[in-house]
């Protein structure tokens, strides 16, 4: 601890804290973080003097000045002694906390001497205590290695203290000015301006008390600035989680994260009282801090989402979300909880999202994004392809293709992107899942075509049985998308839409042995099904081949044309 | 309708029995090696030249006789030696002609027969064997062809054509002869033998009831003989009538080199349809003749029968006429020889129907028929496919129809046919 046998001070550097501190998560990484220890420090004076006056109401100037490249901080604050100046200012890494065992001081602000030097070659303090001598002592960054501060003559003051930074040059002049908003979202009894115009510098809070939502605030959080993302248009989460501000009296310390916890933004103002910044100022001390912002985020969520919700459906219906396209939908839809407090908001979610594209109807050939509303509408069952077209069988992909060519509704459910909302649990798989449950009621049912594909294919009209029997083997038309032949129980489905398909048939006819025919046509393509089928009949044995007389096969030639 | 049907040497060449030219080949090799005068023949028949050559000149040499002893001048050696010749070939061309089976003339003839049912029918040939007449005697048919019934006793007589034809009845004008004609002695009147066999040179048969000999089958006429030995001016004379007489005349399988079949043709081509059938065009025809390049097995097999039963047998010809050679069957006899040998393997059948398919050919209604009950049911299915291009489907799907609960293979394919038939209907 230093004493006026010191006087004026050199700077005394606490190696072992600055160790401990140096060795944390960050270090001051930006010169602007000058202006944001200057903030920090006034507003540890304006409340130490309250301790002592709680009728004072204290100020805090901040002033740019352009020509000479100076930033002015001043503070009707409790202004210090010399003893202060020195403990403080000179004893780098110490902390005024650990010093005078006061939880309303800002914390270890001494490291905050250092960030000074960030932006400026010297600065000047200029204090008084109302009590002592004002004091006027210009430090200099040669100071760090070693030699006292000069003494000045100090100018007329009040009580408090005024720090002047002479900043290095005017890049870094104009990186202070630019980031005072970021710094100061909203300080109390803050006035900021720059000379030589006198303009006023506003702080950077845009989420005021009007704007976010009314939400209840724990002891730990003295006031929440949440609402739900506002930037719908293009608002695209890679990985479910929100970021918030979160401000110490006003002043911004960090951004802080939380996963699963999507669609959030804004501010919070933790309690001064129970959480102190930490000596970098990038972040606050202790474990609970954490805990009691997760605790809280979690139980504003719900209410969040359902606000969500319905700015959602607002931009919908004023036609700011066309672009929007049926997968963004459904990453969106598929990851609102719905368990628990979130039912509610689930529902209203259900409820804006009945009129989004959020899945793909085919018609035709085409693939249209549809809502729940146009489906409806629909008579008969819907079928529902599974989600993932590489993991479509044969069978499934013919079945779909034999479906949509009878203009029979076929839905293609879609699941959440890989790159949306990572991390988000979702209560269901695909939208087509979503839908046909919570909606079950309103909808026409639901046919799974992963289960069904077989059944469905047994039961078409074949163009022409090419062998009956025990294994039939029939022509269909499945559409030039789908595979030339296809194994459907025990029947054998020659696709004519594909020229690998014609070719069997042709080979077949040409041939004319029978169904060992098939096997010779099943070397030639090499179609596993193919070759399932022409074995089954060749093990059967059948004596006499089913050769083909002349008018069957003038029939399948002329289907072949 | 009246219908004139010519038929050259082409008519008989799938039948067995060689064309002029081919003929001569065989007979210059018959008389190698039998050593008959081969050098002679060689002389009077030089390689260009066809048997009817050879036949003419030995005509002329051995009428030459009689005036050559009368000059004085004793020829006997020569006048023997073309004499030997002259009946060596007239026992081969007999030989060759009877090489004809009924069976096979029933193929080739059977279709156009059972038409005479529904046209006057005239049908004229230079050819010798007795191909129309067996196909004729195969399916019950009486051909009037200038000699009375047979009646129970072997041989019938001369009696004319005087009168024109009627339909049902099977006209034939045999121009050149035929192998079962021969000349009874000493009247010279022609007389038919219900089994002919060759007479040839000196050789005679003797035939009391008959009260003469017969001598040498009538065939082989010289131009001169045509023109005075009896019947043949009226057999010209019949021809002649009914060429002029003809709505429709058609000229098969002939190379059109006999001037007065020739002269028919180019006379009448301007004054009624005329349609020539045979393998190559000829350049030399009138423009309203209508060529047909076919083989006069399929020709007559198929493609007539089918013309005569089609609502304008003119336009089914004319659209034979715009076909080229390629889509003709060659060896058409031998396929059907193969389809109605129900020895044959059923697949080697079931090949065939599906060639003649391929082909377009119309097959036989009898034929048809008879495949369609055949007793082998693939033969029987496969038989369906010729259906659609008979004469006349209706009758035999009936047929078909009958047999549809014996096989369901055999059904399918039927009721197939019948969607097909009522769609192209």
């Amino acid at each position: 601890m230093g004493s006026e046998a010191t006087w004026p001070p050199a700077f005394s550097l606490d190696q072992e804290r600055i160790l401990e501190l140096l060795t944390g998560d960050r270090f001051y990484t930006d010169p602007s973080a000058a202006l944001r220890e200057a903030i920090l420090n006034a507003l540890d004076a304006l409340h130490r003097r309250t301790l002592s006056d709680p009728s004072h109401s204290g100020e805090i100037v901040v002033t740019f000045d352009r020509e000479v490249l100076s930033l002015t901080v001043a503070d009707t604050g409790d202004g210090m002694d010399p003893g202060a100046v020195t403990s403080l200012f000179a004893r780098v890494g110490a902390s005024a906390a650990s010093l005078r065992g006061d939880d309303g001081a800002i914390g270890e602000f001494g490291i905050g001497v250092i960030s000074y030097f960030m932006a400026a070659d010297s600065f000047l303090v200029e204090t008084w205590n109302g009590i002592s001598e004002p004091l006027a002592l210009r430090f200099r960054k040669e100071m760090i290695a070693g030699g006292p501060a000069e003494v000045v003559e100090p100018g007329p003051m009040t009580q408090g203290t005024t720090l002047r930074l002479d900043i290095r040059d005017r890049d870094t002049y104009q990186l202070l000015l630019e980031k005072f908003p970021y710094w100061c979202r909203r300080v109390e009894s803050l006035v900021a301006f720059e000379s030589p115009e006198q303009r006023v510098l506003t702080q950077g809070e845009t989420l005021g008390r009007d704007n976010a939502l009314a939400l209840q605030t724990p002891p730990s959080i003295e006031e929440a600035c949440l609402r739900a993302v506002t930037d719908l248009p293009s608002w695209e989460p890679p990985r479910a989680e929100s970021t918030v501000g979160i401000l110490y009296r006003g002043v911004y310390v960090q951004d802080y994260s939380v996963e699963k916890l999507w669609g959030i933004e804004g501010t919070l103002h933790v309690d001064p009282k129970r959480f102190k910044p930490r000596l970098n100022r990038e972040g606050f001390v202790g474990v609970d801090f954490s805990q009691a912002v997760d605790d809280y985020l979690a139980s504003v969520h719900p209410a969040i989402l359902e606000d969500l919700a319905r700015a959602l459906g607002e931009e919908l219906d004023a036609g700011h979300l066309d672009r929007w396209s049926a997968q963004k939908w459904a990453n969106l839809w598929l990851s609102v909880p719905r368990s628990g407090r979130y039912a509610p908001v689930a529902e209203v979610w259900d409820n804006v999202f009945r009129r989004v594209p959020a899945f793909e109807v085919a018609k035709g050939d085409r693939w249209l994004a549809s809502s729940v509303q146009s489906l409806i509408d629909l008579d008969g069952p819907i079928y529902v392809l599974p989600p993932r077209e590489d993991k479509h069988g044969d069978l499934v992909k013919s079945a779909a293709r034999l479906l949509r060519a009878r203009g029979l509704p076929v839905l293609k459910g879609l699941a959440r992107q890989s790159g949306a909302l990572k991390g988000a649990p979702t209560a269901f798989p695909t939208t087509a899942d979503l839908i046909s449950e919570r909606f079950a009621s309103e909808l026409p049912p639901f046919i799974s075509i992963a289960s069904t594909a077989e059944q469905i294919l047994t039961e078409l009209d074949a163009l022409h049985l090419l062998y009956g029997g025990e294994h039939p083997v029939a022509l269909v038309q499945l559409g030039t998308d789908s595979p030339p032949v296809v194994r459907a129980g025990p029947k054998l489905l020659i696709n004519v839409d594909t020229d690998a398909g014609k070719a069997i048939v042709e080979r077949t006819i040409e041939v004319n042995r029978g169904r060992s025919g098939l096997i010779e046509a099943a070397a030639e393509h090499a179609i596993p099904s193919l070759q399932q089928v022409a074995k089954a009949v060749h093990d059967a044995g059948k004596s006499d081949p089913e050769v083909l007389g002349l008018v069957k096969r003038h029939v399948l030639r002329n289907i072949l044309q | 309708m009246k219908l004139l049907v010519f038929v050259g040497a082409g008519g008989s060449a799938e039948l067995g029995v060689p064309a002029m030219a081919r003929m001569a080949d065989q007979f210059r090799r018959h008389v190698r090696e039998w050593n008959v005068a081969p050098e002679t023949v060689a002389e009077l028949m030089p390689e260009t030249a066809d048997i009817e050559d050879l036949i003419e000149k030995l005509d002329i040499l051995c009428s030459a006789a009689p005036t050559l002893t009368e000059l004085g001048m004793d020829n006997s050696a020569a006048i023997e030696h073309a004499k030997t010749i002259q009946g060596e070939v007239e026992w081969f061309v007999q030989h060759a002609c009877e090489r004809v089976t009924p069976e096979r003339a029933l193929l080739q003839w059977c279709a156009v027969l059972r038409e005479v049912r529904n046209h006057e029918m005239v049908l004229a040939t230079t050819n010798y064997d007795r191909a129309i007449e067996l196909a004729a005697n195969r399916m019950g048919l009486e051909v009037r062809d200038g000699f009375s019934a047979f009646g129970a006793g072997e041989m019938a007589s001369w009696v004319g054509l005087d009168r024109g034809s009627t339909e049902g009845e099977v006209v034939l004008l045999k121009l050149h002869g035929s192998t079962d004609w021969y000349q009874l002695e000493p009247s010279r009147e022609p007389v038919k033998l219900r089994h002919p066999m060759p007479l040839f040179g000196g050789a005679r048969l003797d035939v009391p009831s008959a009260g003469g000999v017969l001598s040498a089958a009538l065939i082989l006429p010289s131009r001169e003989k045509r023109v005075s030995h009896h019947p043949y001016p009226r057999l010209s004379q019949a021809f002649l009538n009914a060429v002029d007489a003809a709505d429709l005349a058609i000229f098969v399988g002939t190379s059109l080199r006999d001037p007065h079949i020739r002269q028919a043709v180019l006379d009448g081509a301007h004054r009624r349809p005329t349609v020539v059938v045979n393998r190559t065009r000829s350049e030399d025809l009138p423009a309203e003749a209508i060529q047909i390049m076919q083989s006069a097995s399929r020709f007559l097999a198929s493609t007539l029968p089918h013309a005569l039963r089609a609502a304008d047998p003119m336009e089914s010809l004319k659209g034979e006429a715009r076909g080229g050679w390629e889509r003709s069957a060659d060896g058409l006899l031998d396929l059907l020889g193969v389809l109605v040998d129900s020895s044959a393997a059923v697949r080697e059948r079931c090949e065939v129907i599906e060639t003649l398919y391929e082909l377009g050919i119309s097959l036989d209604a009898q034929l048809l028929e008879d495949l369609i009950k055949d007793a082998d049911l693939t033969v029987a299915r496969f038989a369906l496919g010729l259906i659609p291009a008979a004469v006349d489907p209706v009758s035999i799907l009936r047929t078909a129809q009958s047999r549809s609960d014996q096989d369901s293979e055999y059904r399918s394919e039927l009721e197939l046919l019948e969607e097909l038939l009522v769609r192209d209907r």
